[in-house]
């Protein structure tokens, strides 16, 4: 029994052995070769992309995936089901990928995932974004360069998100108060807001230990005149007073009681909660909390303002925010290469862009179509504002980028919740813990 | 495993008093052996697919971890790519603050719950015991948390802690005037001691059940025997019926240690590992270090440190169960 026993333990080990050996080939381009036109055959494809609701409350990814088809008689495009949460899909992704599955042909991917994915080979190479200048051009500079990584391009941009501010406008109406435009004038309104009692707390934001609270660090910080780190997230710039100030005003904000120290609990929904709730005055959130807060179960439905986020007295300039959004990449596995690519290329042109932007709530990433008269003159705020507004992007330049946010929010966070404590230490541990992440040896 | 081999190897126990049997028996024997051996391989051959598949599907992953984790890993267009065979995986490990932490956090989580699991457990199994009519209800009632999936059960808590809307959190506000709104699941004590709350919610009817399955198996005369000598009830149940319940209340304790160290679905729904690392287990750790941040060599590193962990804990208890049984048969 024993002999046996080591027996087939030997086996199994060989069988590893012999897998490694087998898979420790790698590298290469995974499109060599093979043909990237449009099939003339029918062929079908599968898609992989979470609900999104267009204006009527339809499946916005049947209209562009009809629409498209429509484009290209040849190309069927199934819906694939998708895991709730950006971490579960991006589980789901890789573990299929990376074990070779063609499917799903194209996915709908974070804007903060291309790095990491083309580090992983995860995602199929578009062309060198220099080569493809007419494309690219057509974007604002900060989407295309986020879909970067080396020279190539790994997505095709489908919607942008920017953050912005939103705020009861009946309450200020109210008390005769002006919209904000600086961080400092929002604490004297939101104060004076919930000692008057009309709300239970003054501004809500994001500060759960989550990439969410990075996003608001991120903007936060380039309302002061910092950055987390240079544009090709190479070095890292947090070591410095715009990152003391800002860390200052976000305990400030909790210590003073603009923001109730809940806010290190709240991502994006919670935050939501409490503003279409009725609670608080003041919510930063993305283009969608336009939507939200106007929804019909929703208690400030019709009371509710959107404007650009405000910027320090005196520093800089107002209407910054930090990149969201989602892109669609192509599996570098996919069996219908010419199909997929064409798909997900078409969703970032003019005519998927436009169907979009007039029939849904989500923000075009085409210049062109944005800042087109029928696009920013509708009734939602959010894209007259986006037109508007300056992106600011996350270093995810760097394919560490998920331990670079670690390093950010796991720092900033116990700050918040208490309201204060050592600043200058917690920026720098974020610093020496984000080099660390650069470095790709954090864990 | 042991019970194969021992049923396998030992040889069928000859008849009393037949000792001529070595010396004029011989050939028998041989044929005897002979027929064994043919009748194991035939064994092995008819369980040959089963084993194949249970090696494919077990032990071939475990190892294929286990090489990952001293390893340079890479996805490549063509699969996982090892680079090169290294120990920096585990040094990486050394290196890091958060792995310490998780270990002393899941080891802490691990004696905090299963303890209070089991002293709670055995008390309403007591309870149970007593009760006539009502046992079954009340079993019925007390199975319900432990049949709840703990990703339902652990989102059910996760609004009850909220920060904005929790009942908890509200419960402590209102009713033991705090001045603002705790942050239950904001801070890391709070945050654990949360997390080791719906724990125990969920799993003390499981330690319930199976020592209350030890005690009505208790024999009654000792009891008889106990109240003759005039014992108190007090006496009673340190003296009479937990050294009887022991081997009862190891195995709760065996399947409770091994499941708490490996908690992964509560941690993941109720604080995704938050505050910061504050209730980050081994297993979440892995998981994200492997799925998040895509770094395969030292997440395998995590994995096979933890299975090492969750072995030797195993053992632990195992060998405590042993001397407990060993103790009841000479008792």
């Amino acid at each position: 029994m024993r002999l046996s026993r080591r027996t087939l333990l030997r086996a199994a080990a060989a069988m590893a052995a012999t897998s490694l050996a087998g898979c420790a080939t790698g590298g290469g381009d995974p499109l060599a070769g093979r043909s990237t036109a449009v099939p003339e055959e029918p062929v079908s494809i599968g898609w992989m992309a979470q609900r999104l609701a267009d204006n009527e409350g339809r499946d916005l990814r049947r209209t562009l995936a009809e629409a498209f088809q429509r484009r290209y008689p040849t190309i069927t495009v199934h819906l694939t089901e998708v895991p709730p949460t950006t971490d579960v899909r991006r589980t789901t992704l890789t573990t299929q990928i990376a074990s070779g599955s063609p499917q799903p042909d194209v996915y709908l991917g974070d804007c903060v995932w291309p790095a990491q994915f083309a580090h992983n080979s995860l995602a199929a190479p578009l062309g060198a974004v220099a080569e493809h200048r007419r494309f690219w051009d057509g974007f604002p500079e900060p989407v295309a360069e986020a879909v970067r990584y080396g020279r190539q391009a790994w997505a095709y941009p489908l919607y942008v998100d920017y953050a912005f501010l939103y705020y009861r406008a009946d309450l200020l109406d109210k008390h005769g108060l002006a919209v904000p435009r600086t961080w400092e004038e929002l604490v004297r309104t939101a104060l004076r807001l919930k000692e008057a009692g009309d709300v239970r707390y003054g501004f809500v934001w994001q500060a759960a230990s989550s990439e969410a609270l990075t996003c608001n660090v991120n903007e936060l910080l380039a309302d002061a005149g910092g950055a987390l780190m240079d544009a090709e997230a190479r070095r890292v710039l947090v070591r410095s007073d715009a990152a003391r100030h800002t860390l200052e005003f976000m305990a400030g904000l909790v210590a003073d009681g603009v923001s109730p120290a809940a806010v290190g609990t709240f991502a994006e929904e919670q935050a939501m909660t409490a503003f279409s709730s009725g609670q608080a005055a003041f919510l930063r959130n993305w283009s969608y909390a336009w939507g939200a807060a106007n929804a019909e179960r929703s208690a400030v439905r019709g009371k509710v303002g959107a404007t650009l986020r405000p910027a320090f007295d005196g520093v800089g300039r107002r209407g910054l925010a930090t990149m969201g959004g989602w892109h669609n990449f192509v599996n570098p596995h996919t069996e219908q290469l010419g199909a997929a690519l064409a798909f997900a290329r078409w969703m970032a042109e003019e005519e998927a862009q436009t169907l979009m932007a007039t029939t849904s709530p989500y923000t075009p990433a085409l210049s062109s179509v944005l800042s087109a008269p029928a696009v920013v003159g509708q009734d939602n705020p959010t894209f007259r504002l986006a037109s508007e507004a300056e992106l600011v992007l996350r270093p995810t330049r760097s394919p560490y980028y998920p331990q670079i946010s670690k390093a950010v929010y796991t720092n900033v966070n116990p700050i918040v919740v208490a309201g204060g404590g050592d600043v200058g230490g917690a920026v720098d541990a974020m610093a020496d813990e984000m080099t660390q992440a650069r470095d790709g040896a954090a864990l | 495993m042991r019970m194969l081999t021992e049923g396998a190897a030992v040889p069928a126990p000859r008849p009393p008093g037949d000792d001529r049997r070595p010396r004029a028996g011989a050939p028998v024997r041989d044929h005897r052996d002979a027929n064994e051996r043919r009748m194991a391989r035939v064994g092995w051959i008819y369980t040959m697919p089963s084993l194949v598949v249970i090696a494919a599907v077990t032990i071939f992953p475990i190892l294929f971890s286990v090489v990952l984790s001293f390893a340079r890993v890479r996805i490549t267009y063509e699969g996982f790519s090892v680079e090169a065979l290294t120990l920096r995986n585990y040094l990486a490990l050394l290196n890091s603050g958060d792995w310490y932490y998780a270990i002393a956090f899941t080891v802490g989580y691990t004696v905090v719950t299963v303890a209070v699991e089991l002293v709670l457990g055995t008390l309403a199994a007591l309870i149970l015991e007593r009760l006539a009519g009502a046992r079954g209800w009340l079993m019925a009632l007390l199975l319900i948390p432990w049949s709840m999936i703990t990703v339902v059960s652990a989102q059910l808590w996760s609004y009850m802690y909220n920060s904005s809307y929790g009942v908890i959190t509200w419960v402590l506000e209102a009713v033991l005037g705090l001045e603002s709104a705790p942050l239950i699941l904001g801070r890391p004590l709070p945050a654990i001691t949360a997390m080791m709350v719906a724990d125990i919610w969920k799993t003390t009817p499981f330690v319930a059940i199976i020592v209350l399955a030890g005690l009505v198996m208790l024999p009654r005369d000792v009891y008889e025997a106990a109240e003759v000598d005039g014992a108190s009830s007090w006496t009673m149940f340190w003296r009479v019926t937990l050294p009887q319940l022991r081997a009862t209340i190891a195995v709760a304790l065996l399947f409770r240690v091994l499941q708490a160290f490996g908690v992964f679905d509560l941690p993941f729904v109720l604080t995704g590992g938050g505050p910061g690392v504050a209730t980050q287990s081994l297993a979440v750790m892995g998981y994200k270090v492997l799925f998040q941040d895509l770094n395969i060599g030292p997440g395998a590193a995590i994995a096979t440190s933890t299975g090492l962990l969750v072995g030797g804990a195993c053992l632990l208890c195992l060998k405590a169960f042993r001397s407990q049984i060993g103790r009841e048969e000479l008792s």
